[in-house]
């Protein structure tokens, strides 16, 4: 057993000297690098498909989170929306079927700068103030 | 101010004072060159409701 291993270790020696590692010794010898618990081929491919399913899910949610924060800041700034300052103001002067009209312009409003924030190609219209 | 009455009435067409504080917004914004649809469009909208 003992020389066995060491037959292999000279083979392992050899290869490694004249630069003939296969591809998939290499994968072997890059898990082993990256994780501790990998006792074989099968077990390691399977880790590192799953590192790479995780990094890809991981980009996945940095990008939507930061889409999803950019739209919450736009909700934000609706606040100091020019448009819907204007209507809130006018808001006292209204009936009140006209008030409640107005909160769902105000609302419609913010969908709509959410639709440029999501559609960049269409949007980035400048306001003229109001 | 009262809401409830018409500010007056011209052709049978009763014109109550939000009305015409909403007709006298259009007509300054479109008198200063405000190029901004969707105010003009909630405007006339509520307006019209």
């Amino acid at each position: 057993m003992n020389e066995d291993m060491s037959e292999i270790f000279n083979k392992m020696n050899d290869m490694i000297k004249n630069n003939e590692i296969p591809e998939d010794f290499k994968n072997i010898l890059n898990n082993f690098s990256n994780t501790s618990n990998m006792n074989n081929m099968s077990s390691s491919q399977n880790v590192n498909d799953n590192l790479n399913s995780d990094s890809n899910s991981f980009n996945f949610d940095m990008n939507t989170m930061l889409k999803m924060k950019s739209i919450i800041d736009s909700m934000n700034k609706s606040q100091n929306d020019p448009r819907a300052n204007l209507l809130r103001s006018l808001k006292p002067y209204l009936k009140p079927s006209r008030k409640e009209k107005v909160d769902q312009y105000i609302r419609l409003f913010s969908m709509g700068k959410v639709f440029e924030m999501m559609n960049p190609s269409k949007g980035g219209k400048e306001d003229n103030g109001t | 101010m009262e809401l409830s009455y018409p500010f007056f009435e011209i052709f049978g067409l009763k014109l109550y004072f939000d009305d015409i504080l909403i007709i006298c917004l259009l007509f300054f914004l479109y008198k200063e060159e405000v190029h901004d649809e969707y105010l003009f469009t909630a405007l006339i909208l509520l307006l019209l409701s």
